[in-house]
Formats: structure tokens, C-alpha cells, sequence
């Protein structure tokens, strides 16, 4: 068995490239079934992200997988591209290199934040495009099948996935959680409806969030994204009310100076008991930077916030050794495996034929012995000697072909054994 | 029942929760959190069978009752620890027995300590009043040791997020909502039991001499623990008054710090007690006994023969 892989990702490529390069998934199903008239022979899964561009091939013979070069070529052509503007940034794998590199995109080692968990299912969306688009089987199978369960087992015995890298998933997840038991009875307040805002909003709603009101100076803005929260709006005059009743207030808007003074914030607060936690997302800054100081006050900026993430970051990294060892044994794992699949067609072929040739032989010389009249017990030692002489004869070949299955001359000795024996695999 | 169960059982099983908790610090250890909610589980089981056989198979009275302060004080942590268990259950990556299980081992102290004293009502019978004191102060002593943990807990917390440390592995808090919740819980229902023990202690001083001894110490000390822990409930419950989350997390420590106070002198009067020698304060005899048993070096908890029930 055979795999290849071609393509390019963030790693070498700029993202001017990657765009142009890219598919659509409409695009892939039509580069697809251009694949498959132009490489009957082989296998194809085209992965398109945002990150990355990559074409795996598969072939049960060397001859019958593409080259890397025609695999290039076609993957630019597509796009009315030339290949010798982006070949220097061109990425071949081949073997075990091509299945490791699979591995580890699945397992998110190679993505471009390590451990983030999208691009598995980007992955299982594109093998699931191939079957239906009757570029994949059994090969590609074999590999996407295990390069999930590769994911699974490094998602589950490493921490790789388990901390938080965006400033909104950890600004709910990590920081909110830490001053809130729950959140639908809270009095949410989002200031301005930047994306930052939307995305916190989005996950303080998963959450369980229900009270939300927005204050923005662009109305619409403000209905559009109360429509998708079932949020409250407020006017700008409102704020001092809403300030004063919120819980946690989100604030992200584009004004160059801070829209919320100490005099304001402390005037606003002065009947209000509660704890309240303001998460700043704006930059510049929109609330003062010495209202934290006022007692029950929690102000986290996104500087704040990006420390956690960096910090997350890091703990993910020191993760990727232990990653990259299960993606490893995985890897020569699989590899065995295909090479006994492989050898087992040549092995179960090669004894067919000898099984032919012993039963013909058998049958001529039972023949020529029944003009003898010999006893049937003796046709049953014949046929025994039979036997034993043909697994004698391949026992040898067969043995040194299975201890080898580990070494680099594997393929060599199967193509041999072939041509040998004259093997012909259906 | 289980008759070689003794204080020693479940003390051993808190220390080595404790140790569990406080090991968070120091290294990584899969299973950790099962350990130690197994741990806690273990010793609450021991040190319920102890109460049983105290109070059901150690006495001559009909029904179990509080008969002196080393059963009240066992009873507390008792008490303490069930809260200790289910918490730590639901939040077992919170280190809520690090602040918790040393005032279960305090408790157990007392009760070490009192162990010799004179039983509170030497008849064995089961009476009302006495019943209600006893038990509604021990249950304003435990929410106030619970406030204790949870005052502390919230300061910690809060002074963290304060200086934007965001919670690390080693030492992992409730959320503030939740600590305040807590603190609120325990400062009302020992403002309850404080006032139940100061009406059931003024019954019990009226019934005993015929009129009510407005100025003994135990109703002059836990009328001044009720003020406060009054004061503070009201300050808690009006909305134009209401205290931030770190003042009412002081003054939570601060009722603790009072009523250790309050209890000390208690425990070394003879308060609650008949037939001992004292004088017109009760403290002198109280004084001595402690002092005679700490001298006597009767602390050692693994090695007292006289545990065994």
C-alpha cells in the first residue's frame, strides 16, 4: 500500500496563496470527480481550510499513485494557477511521512493553534467527501479511520484540548465561571456590539445566560444581535441605569477614549451591593483603569485576558511530546498492520497456486495409480506427502518475508516473491 | 457495634484527606479527587458509628442526648464533615477541604481536651429545654466554623481575581457567587441557633433557680455572640445597608474569632455542668481541670487506651 500527500499549509505558505489555492466545497466534490477520471487508479481525499490545502493519494501499487508533481499540477490548475509560482512552498510527503502528516493534522499537532478541535471534523468532512464523491476507499479507509482514532487517543491522554485559547471562551469559561455558579439569572450588559462582544455573548448563552440587554450607538446593530440572543436593547441614555443593575458587563466599543469614568461608574453603583465583573474587551480601553480599584469591583482588560491565553498556549505546547509520541506509535502501528494486509493478498495468492499445481499433480498420479489398484490408504499418504512437500517448499520464502515486514526491503522482497512465483493479484 | 471504633479511626482518615488536599501543591496524581472524597467517606463512616455507640449503646437514657462537651464537640465536627463530604463530592477539583477539615481536626481537639470534664446533666433524663440549647448552639457553632471556611475561602478567592490570578491546578475555589451564598447561609442560621441557644439557656436559668440570672457568663457571652452575628445578619438582609462580599466574609471571621473566644471561657466555667467545684465566676475549677489536663500530656489521641467503646 501506498500513500502520498501534496499540498499546502501555513507552515511554508502565506495566506495569499492559501486563498487562492483553496476549495470550496463545492469546488472539492468538482476537483473530485476530476480526480477520479484523471487517477482512476488511485485514491483521493482533498482536505480545503482555512489553514491548509492538502491532496492524499493512495494506491495498492507504487505504479498506480500519481506523482507528487501531477498531483501539484492538478491542484493548480484548478485554480488557472501555475504550480511553478507556489512549487517552492509545495509540501510532498510520501510513505510513512504522508501517514504520519495526516496523524497529526487530525490530532490538531499541526495546526496553526495547537489542540484546536475543528480541524478533526474538517478532516472527517473531507474523507466523507471522497466517499461520496467514490474517490476513497478501502486505503483511505484504513488511514482516516485511524488518524481519528489518533485524535481521539491524544485528545483523551493529553491535555492538549483541555485549555481554552480564544479571550471570549476563556473570558466565560475561565474568568466569569470563577465569579458565577450560573448565569441565567444574571444581569448581563453588553456595551457596544463589537465581534469580540458577539462571540463572548455566544458563549455566555451556551452557558445558560438569559438576561441580556445591549446598549450601542447603532441601533441596528444592537437589534440585530438582540434578535440572535434574545437580548434587550437600551439607548445610550439608559446606561447609567443599566451599569447600576448589571452583573457582568462586556464592553466593546471602538471609541478612542475610555467611555466610562471612575465618578461615572462609582455614581452609577453607589445603591448597588453586588459584585460585578467587568470583562473590557475594547481597545483602546472603555472603562478607566482605577475603577478597580473600588471595592467588589472585577476588572479584567484584554491584556488580562490574553495572558491567560498565552499561558494556555504554553501548557499546550509542553503537551506535544506526549502527542507526537502516541501519533508515532500509532504511525508504525498502522504501518505493519498495512504491510501484513498487503502481503497477506501475495502470501494467500501465491498459496492458491500451489495448491493448484499440487492438486493437479494429484490427480494425474491418482489415475495413473488406479490402474494399479492401490488401497485408498495409500492415496491418503500420498496426498499427506503432498501437503507437507509444498509447506516445506514455502515455508522459507513466507518466513523471512513476515520477519521482514518491519524493515525498509519489505516491498522489494513482495515485488520479488511476485515475479518469482509468477503471483498474479487480482 | 464496631466497639473498636475510636476518636483515632476518623482522625487518621481527615488527616490523610487533609494531606490529599494540601498535596495538590506539591505534584499531580490521577485519582486524587476519588481518594480523597474516599478518605472523607471513610472517616464520616467510623465517626458515625462512634456517635452511635456514644449516644445508643454508651448511656442509660432512653434517648441519646448531649450529656457533656466532648460528645457536643464530636457531634460538631460530625456535623462539619457530612458538609465537608458533599461539597468536596460536587466540587471534587475544588479545595474546599483544605479550609474545611482543619476545623473538623479543631473540633476534635476540643473535644480531646474536654474529654475529662463533668457530664452536663448527670440523671440521664431526657428533657426539653436543655435538648434545644445544646443542640441549637452546637448547630450556630458548626454554621459559624462553616462561615470561618467560607470567609476565608471567598477573601482568598476574591483577592485573586483581584489581582487577576487566574485559578491554577494546585489551589482551585468555588466561584465567589457560591462563597457568598455559603456565607450568607451560615451567618443566618447561626444568627437562628444562637438565638434558640439564648432563649433555651434563659428557660433553662429560670427554671433552675426560680428566677432568670440575666448576668451569668454563658447568657451574657452568647447574648453578645447573637448581637453581632445579628448585626451582621441585618446588614446582610436590609438592601439599603447590604454588605460587600469581603465585609461580610470579615465579619463571618470575625463572629468565628468571638465565639472561640466565647467558647473558651465557657468550656473552662462550669457551665452546663452540676457537681463540680467552683467559684462565683466558675472559672477557677475550669481553669485547673484544663490546665491539669494539659500537663498530664493526655493529648496523644493514637495512643489513649480509654477510646474503645
Amino acid at each position: 500500500m501506498y500513500w502520498s500527500m501534496v499540498g499546502w499549509s501555513h507552515h511554508h505558505t502565506p495566506l495569499e496563496i492559501r486563498e487562492k489555492l483553496a476549495f470550496s466545497k463545492e469546488q472539492v466534490g468538482d476537483a473530485l470527480r476530476k480526480l477520479l477520471v484523471e487517477f482512476p487508479e488511485s485514491e483521493s481525499v482533498l482536505l480545503s481550510t482555512c489553514n491548509r490545502v492538502e491532496l492524499y493519494s493512495a494506491a495498492s501499487e507504487q505504479h498506480k499513485l500519481p506523482q507528487p508533481e501531477q498531483l501539484g499540477s492538478f491542484l493548480t490548475r484548478f485554480h488557472n494557477a501555475d504550480l511553478s509560482d507556489v512549487r517552492e512552498q509545495l509540501t510532498t510527503l510520501q510513505g510513512e511521512d504522508a501517514i504520519k502528516h495526516l496523524f497529526m493534522v487530525a490530532a490538531s499537532l499541526d495546526s496553526m493553534i495547537v489542540g484546536e478541535a475543528q480541524i478533526l471534523s474538517q478532516v472527517k468532512a473531507a474523507y466523507e467527501m471522497a466517499c461520496e464523491g467514490e474517490t476513497a476507499s478501502a486505503l483511505m479507509h484504513l488511514a482516516f479511520q485511524r488518524a481519528t482514532t489518533v485524535a481521539r487517543r491524544v485528545a483523551n491522554e493529553t491535555e492538549i484540548h483541555r485549555r481554552r485559547i480564544s479571550v471570549p471562551s476563556i473570558a466565560v469559561s475561565e474568568i466569569a465561571s470563577e465569579f458565577f455558579e450560573r448565569f441565567d439569572d444574571k444581569n448581563i450588559l453588553l456595551i457596544g456590539a463589537g465581534e469580540m462582544g458577539e462571540e463572548t455573548l455566544r458563549y455566555l448563552v451556551e452557558a445558560g445566560a438569559k438576561n441580556i440587554r445591549i446598549i450601542n450607538r447603532n441601533i441596528a446593530r444592537s437589534e440585530s444581535l438582540a434578535t440572535k440572543f434574545s437580548a434587550q436593547i437600551s439607548t445610550w441614555d439608559g446606561l447609567t441605569e443599566c451599569l447600576a443593575a448589571a452583573d457582568l458587563i462586556i464592553s466593546t466599543t471602538s471609541s478612542p477614549e475610555p467611555i466610562i469614568s471612575l465618578d461615572l461608574f462609582k455614581n452609577s453603583r453607589s445603591r448597588s451591593a453586588g459584585s460585578v465583573l467587568i470583562l473590557d474587551l475594547a481597545v483602546p480601553r472603555d472603562f478607566d483603569a482605577s475603577i478597580v480599584q473600588l471595592p467588589d469591583v472585577y476588572l479584567y482588560t484584554v491584556d488580562d485576558l490574553q495572558q491567560v491565553c498565552d499561558r494556555n498556549i504554553r501548557a499546550r505546547q509542553t503537551q506535544w511530546p506526549k502527542a507526537e509520541r502516541i501519533v508515532n506509535q500509532e504511525v508504525s502501528k498502522f504501518l505493519q498492520e498495512s504491510v501484513h494486509r498487503s502481503s497477506g493478498v501475495t502470501i494467500k495468492r501465491l498459496r492458491e497456486q500451489a495448491d493448484e499445481i499440487k492438486q493437479e499433480e494429484l490427480r494425474r498420479l491418482t489415475n495413473r495409480l488406479k490402474q494399479h489398484a492401490v488401497a485408498e490408504q495409500v492415496n491418503k499418504e500420498i496426498e499427506i506427502a503432498f501437503d507437507r512437500l509444498v509447506n516445506k517448499l514455502l515455508h522459507p520464502p513466507l518466513k523471512t518475508l513476515r520477519d521482514s515486514a518491519d524493515s525498509t526491503h519489505h516491498a522489494t522482497m513482495l515485488e520479488s516473491l511476485r515475479r518469482l512465483f509468477q503471483i498474479k493479484e487480482d | 457495634m464496631l466497639t473498636g471504633v475510636s476518636v483515632s479511626c476518623f482522625l487518621l482518615s481527615y488527616v490523610i484527606a487533609l494531606v490529599l488536599e494540601a498535596s495538590r501543591f506539591l505534584f499531580k496524581m490521577p485519582g486524587r479527587s476519588f481518594a480523597l472524597v474516599a478518605m472523607l467517606a471513610v472517616g464520616l463512616f467510623a465517626h458515625s458509628i462512634f456517635l452511635v455507640n456514644q449516644f445508643f449503646f454508651g448511656t442509660t437514657a432512653p434517648l441519646p442526648q448531649l450529656s457533656n462537651w466532648f460528645q457536643w464537640a464530636v457531634l460538631g465536627a460530625w456535623g462539619l464533615s457530612i458538609a465537608c463530604l458533599i461539597l468536596t463530592f460536587r466540587n471534587p477539583n475544588r479545595s474546599i477541604g483544605l479550609f474545611l477539615i482543619p476545623i473538623i481536626l479543631g473540633l476534635l481537639g476540643v473535644a480531646q481536651l474536654s474529654r475529662d470534664m463533668a457530664p452536663f446533666k448527670p440523671d440521664g433524663l431526657v428533657e426539653f429545654w436543655p435538648i434545644i440549647h445544646g443542640v441549637s448552639l452546637l448547630v450556630a457553632v458548626m454554621f459559624n466554623c462553616l462561615g470561618l471556611a467560607f470567609g476565608s475561602m471567598y477573601l482568598v478567592q476574591s483577592s485573586r481575581l483581584k489581582k487577576k490570578t487566574v485559578a491554577r491546578r494546585q489551589l482551585r475555589l468555588p466561584a465567589l457567587e457560591f462563597l457568598r451564598w455559603m456565607i450568607r447561609l451560615s451567618l443566618y442560621t447561626s444568627t437562628i441557633g444562637l438565638a434558640l441557644g439564648l432563649i433555651s439557656g434563659i428557660v433553662l436559668n429560670l427554671r433552675n433557680d426560680g428566677q432568670a440570672m440575666w448576668f451569668s457568663g454563658g447568657v451574657v457571652f452568647t447574648f453578645a455572640l447573637f448581637t453581632i452575628s445579628l448585626a451582621g445578619t441585618l446588614a446582610e438582609t436590609l438592601p439599603s445597608r447590604r454588605l460587600g462580599g469581603r465585609q461580610s466574609a470579615y465579619l463571618v471571621i470575625a463572629n468565628f474569632l468571638f465565639l472561640v473566644i466565647v467558647l473558651g471561657l465557657v468550656l473552662i466555667s462550669s457551665h452546663g455542668q452540676t457537681a463540680v467545684q467552683s467559684d462565683s465566676t466558675g472559672y477557677t475549677d475550669g481553669f485547673r481541670r484544663v490546665a491539669t489536663r494539659l500537663r498530664s500530656a493526655q493529648l496523644d489521641l493514637l495512643a489513649d487506651p480509654s477510646e474503645g467503646v
